[in-house]
């Protein structure tokens, strides 16, 4: 796969008996790791193993409060992410941090700006960024506001201001989470193209698929202790998980549930909107979806799923076209109502809808209780022992990995984030849940875990609409698969007798029937 | 370019990497550090309030004093006996009521930098209630005065709420704006229709005698407004920090998109939030009235408004800290007033101290960045 085979003398960089503790959680624990020149370098584990941590260390975002960094041979005390940089790492982040008003070329030189005396140099600047950006085949007018790219464009320019830095150790944080399959490729011919340039890579993905696809070795992480470091070739899919999870018996294939009954509970007519900021307009859509059935929306991103979403659970007003929920006409109603009729929402964008970021995790898992005061209720005492004792149950039952129910939000890993939410809109036993990249940064075990509860849920009646960028998901899951292209249902075809491809063809416009559903 | 805030939130990345992009260009945030154990947290504002004292004491010298003495000396002034603090309260009330009103309104992420107008509006209905119906039973009077008061200042600034909620007109301006009208507005009524004819100035008649709160200690003009103080202060804390309605004026403030989502109407969160804020203000108004001056003129307001938006955003809304931050406010005016009677150092040396305690303190809570983002908001308004 790359020069790994040729065997690399000499590691370029080794972390050994890392430990970091936040108060009460211990992070990492004794963690080893090392990194050889031209290798891509898995690192898995579940969610709130300590993945991010170390490399946050290794970024030096955080101090380690035991062991040694060593690059080329040497140890070397990182303090600041500067020290980092200046030693040739460069970190593309689980969220990305790009200054979205800036453009294309001050987001790539920020930080390290060339130019005399605080002076921006535009002319030299531009030079500078050409390379990386050829590297990468970024063909981008420099002066474009980041702003205005798609995650795709902005997570490519995350890697090529990390080039322009001169990176020859890129760690990449689930750079896949937000990409669509195509995309994903994409990055993986790239890697690869700099595995054999001599960089090396450190991965992180909760994606098996995409960890064999590139990957040269793989580290397994388990509540922040190393468990294996093994080359990719001598594993396979469930052997890392047994490693990630220790258990044996996790199931990556289809869901088992009940077979759907036959009343509608959610039906959608005729619906459009206009044109959302970030999303194509909804072109009158039709379908249904009957009790206990869950019907998956596939797509590529930016055609629609993210507006029917939000139309759906009534954040956005349509232009036309009609809701109904169990026989009630949900389309002028807040969303509050629409709640309170058994509706529930898992928004796509956790950190921005999904969570209060700086509130505590209690007080994102008390949404759905605290909507239901009326009156007078207002005044009283929001979080009671009762809710409060709920609250610990609820970390316990959805297995949230945190320091308790006061810890804020952002100290949670990503995944712990969306048990937060998931928690909450399984438990108000909702009619009809629309769920919007449900596990988007989840790792395997929890995801099994979450599906268990959404089938739970539709053995209760509950109808569900998935939304999800994730063919896999959408196959495991759905009994029927709906594919939106342009703002319209293009495609129908049921979950057991179709295939990732034959979606695939659908959600690129190839094979439009032309019918909307 | 903007590049020296980017730059810091570059090497400041545990705290910002959390924040999502659109969140970060959203709001102004008072970021929660609520996880801190207390001692760590008081560290900083002790650090603050020990170079104001140092300041101080510079100033005092460098006018030829003993800096030690003349300092306790102003200290004794304001601190000294039961009645000096007494008197360094009575001062305060309104000023504490206000700031908790503002903090309220800005945690649902509201400016209402209309406190000042608002104080305005709430003492001249003060006034009228106070000098046009009664007398009456006092506590009944009062309560009318309060009431009518609160519903005054509620009403304008639900009115501005609405504004922003349903036209989205921003805040910021229309309170600043509402400021200038509601104030001109209350002088031309105390120096046109509604003057006192006995006297010169512009001021309105003096309220009935039951529309005043007594004295609690003689001499100090500490009153029984206190009380009633007291008690919104609590109440308000209640409301912002632990009931229900606070939970959704909080989430609105800090996550709108997450208080969007899961079902709290924001517009409603930020009109309601913006009325009580308003509410807050005017009954600050009618204390200047009802506990010392007795009627409205037209320079009644003194800026506390301008003080209270201050306070709200040195303490980052959090109503505790308003309330200290209020306390040493007013010990630090009365101590530069007993510094002006032992010595020349004019009592404009609180005013000093004061603006440097404030650069200091809002260099701390970030108020700065808050601003920065501001300026994002309008640049944002601009863009649609
Ligand atoms: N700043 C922090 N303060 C307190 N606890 C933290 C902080 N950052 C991480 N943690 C805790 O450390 C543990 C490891 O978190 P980390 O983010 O490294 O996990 P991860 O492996 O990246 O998980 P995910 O796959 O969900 O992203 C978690 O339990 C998390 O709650
Ligand atoms: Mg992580």
């Amino acid at each position: 796969m790359s020069s790994n085979d040729q065997a690399a003398p000499s590691p370029v960089l080794e972390l050994q008996g890392i430990t970091k503790t936040f108060g009460p959680v211990v992070a990492n624990e004794n963690v080893n790791f090392d990194l050889y020149p031209g290798e891509i370098h898995a690192l898995v584990g579940e969610n709130g193993a300590g993945k991010t941590t170390l490399m946050r260390i290794l970024f030096g975002m955080y101090r380690p409060n035991a062991g040694s960094i060593r690059l080329g041979g040497r140890e070397v005390e990182l303090k600041k992410p500067m020290d980092a940089i200046e030693h040739g790492i460069g970190m593309v982040h689980q969220h990305f941090m790009l200054v979205p008003s800036f453009s294309v070329l001050e987001n790539i030189t920020l930080g390290a700006e060339p130019g005399a005396g605080g002076l921006f140099d535009r002319g030299r600047a531009e030079e500078a960024a050409r390379g990386p950006m050829e590297r990468l085949g970024l063909a981008l007018d420099p002066s474009t506001v980041t702003g205005s790219l798609n995650v795709a464009t902005q997570q490519k320019l995350e890697i090529t201001k990390v080039l322009y830095r001169g990176a020859k150790i890129i760690i990449l944080d689930e750079p896949t989470a937000v990409l669509t399959p195509q995309e994903t490729e994409e990055l993986f011919v790239l890697l690869k193209k700099l595995a054999a340039d001599g960089s090396s890579i450190i991965f992180i993905s909760h994606k098996l698929r995409e960890v064999f696809a590139v990957a040269d070795r793989i580290t397994v992480l388990r509540n922040g202790r190393t468990v294996s470091t093994t080359p990719a070739r001598d594993l396979d899919a469930s052997a890392v998980v047994a490693a990630m999870t220790g258990r044996s018996d996790v199931n990556l294939g289809r869901i088992t549930r009940n077979a759907p009954e036959d009343d509608v509970v959610l039906s959608v007519s005729g619906l459009s909107t206009a044109k959302f900021e970030h999303d194509a307009a909804l072109d009158s859509i039709n379908f249904e979806v009957r009790a206990g059935e869950v019907v998956g929306i596939a797509g590529v991103e930016g055609n629609g799923q993210s507006a029917l979403a939000e139309t759906l659970i009534g954040t956005a007003a349509p232009l036309a076209g009609k809701i109904e929920l169990a026989g009630t006409d949900l389309t002028r109603l807040a969303v509050s109502a629409r709640r309170d009729l058994g509706l529930s929402y898992v928004p796509e964008d956790r950190h921005r809808e999904g969570i209060p970021i700086n509130g505590s995790v209690l007080e994102g898992l008390a949404a759905g209780t605290l909507r239901r005061h009326r009156g007078w209720n207002g005044l009283a005492n929001a979080f009671p022992r009762a809710l409060q004792a709920w609250g610990t149950d609820m970390i316990s039952k959805y297995a949230i990995r945190t320091s308790g129910r006061n810890a804020k939000c952002h100290t949670l890993s990503g995944g712990n984030q969306q048990k937060i939410v998931m928690a909450r809109e399984l438990e108000e036993q909702p009619k009809c849940i629309v769920l919007a990249q449900p596990t988007r940064g989840v790792d395997l075990g929890a995801i099994e875990f979450l599906y268990d509860r959404i089938a739970e849920a539709t053995a209760r009646s509950c109808a569900v609409v998935l939304i999800s960028a994730d063919l896999d998901e959408i196959l495991r899951l759905s009994d029927r698969v709906l594919v939106m292209y342009r703002g319209r249902m293009v495609a129908e075809e049921t979950a057991t007798e179709t295939s990732r491809e034959e979606l695939g063809m659908h959600m690129t416009g190839a094979k439009a029937l032309g019918t909307a559903a | 370019m903007n590049t020296q805030t980017a730059t810091a939130q570059q090497a400041d990345p545990q705290r910002k990497s959390h924040l999502p992009e659109g969140d970060r260009r959203r709001r102004p945030k008072a970021s929660g550090r609520a996880g801190m154990p207390l001692a760590r947290r008081l560290i900083q504002p002790a650090f603050i309030l020990v170079a104001g004292l140092i300041m101080a004491l510079v100033l005092i010298a460098a006018q030829g004093y003993e800096p030690f003495s003349t300092l306790g000396a102003g200290l004794d002034y304001a601190l000294g006996n039961p009645a000096s603090i007494a008197r360094t309260l009575a001062w305060g009330l309104p000023l504490f009521v206000a700031s908790i009103g503002v903090c309220l309104a800005y945690r649902s992420g509201m400016f209402n930098i209309g406190a000042e107008g608002q104080i305005y509006a709430g003492a001249m209905a003060a006034a009228l209630a106070g000098a046009y119906i009664g007398p009456m039973l006092s506590g009944l009077h009062l309560l009318l005065c309060l009431l009518f008061a609160a519903v005054v200042g509620g009403l304008i600034a639900a009115g501005l709420g609405w504004l922003r909620a349903a036209w989205g007109v921003d805040e910021v301006l229309s309170t600043l704006l509402s400021n200038y009208i509601i104030m001109l507005f209350c002088a031309y009524l105390a120096t046109s229709p509604l003057r006192d004819p006995a006297r010169q100035s512009g001021t309105t008649k003096e309220v009935f005698d039951t529309a005043m709160f007594g004295e609690i200690m003689p001499r100090t003009q500490l009153t029984s407004a206190l009380f009633v103080v007291i008690v919104l202060c609590a109440a308000t804390w209640w409301l912002s920090e632990r009931s229900v309605t606070g939970y959704r004026w909080r989430m609105t403030g800090e996550s709108p998109d997450f208080a969007a989502a899961s079902g709290i109407s924001v517009k409603k969160a930020r009109i309601a939030s913006m009325a009580t804020s308003g509410a807050l203000c005017g009954i600050g108004g009618a204390l200047l009235v009802t506990a010392s001056q007795g009627r409205f003129w037209t320079e009644i307001g003194t800026g506390i408004g301008w003080d209270a938006v201050l306070i709200a955003l040195i303490s980052r809304a959090r109503p505790v800290p308003a309330i200290i931050w209020v306390s040493v406010y007013c010990i630090m005016r009365s101590a530069a007033r007993g510094i002006e009677q032992v010595s020349t150092v004019p009592s404009e040396l609180s005013l000093v101290l004061i603006s440097g305690i404030i650069i200091a303190a809002a260099a701390r809570a970030g108020i700065f960045s808050q601003f920065t983002a501001l300026k994002q908001r309008f640049a944002h308004v601009k863009g649609h």
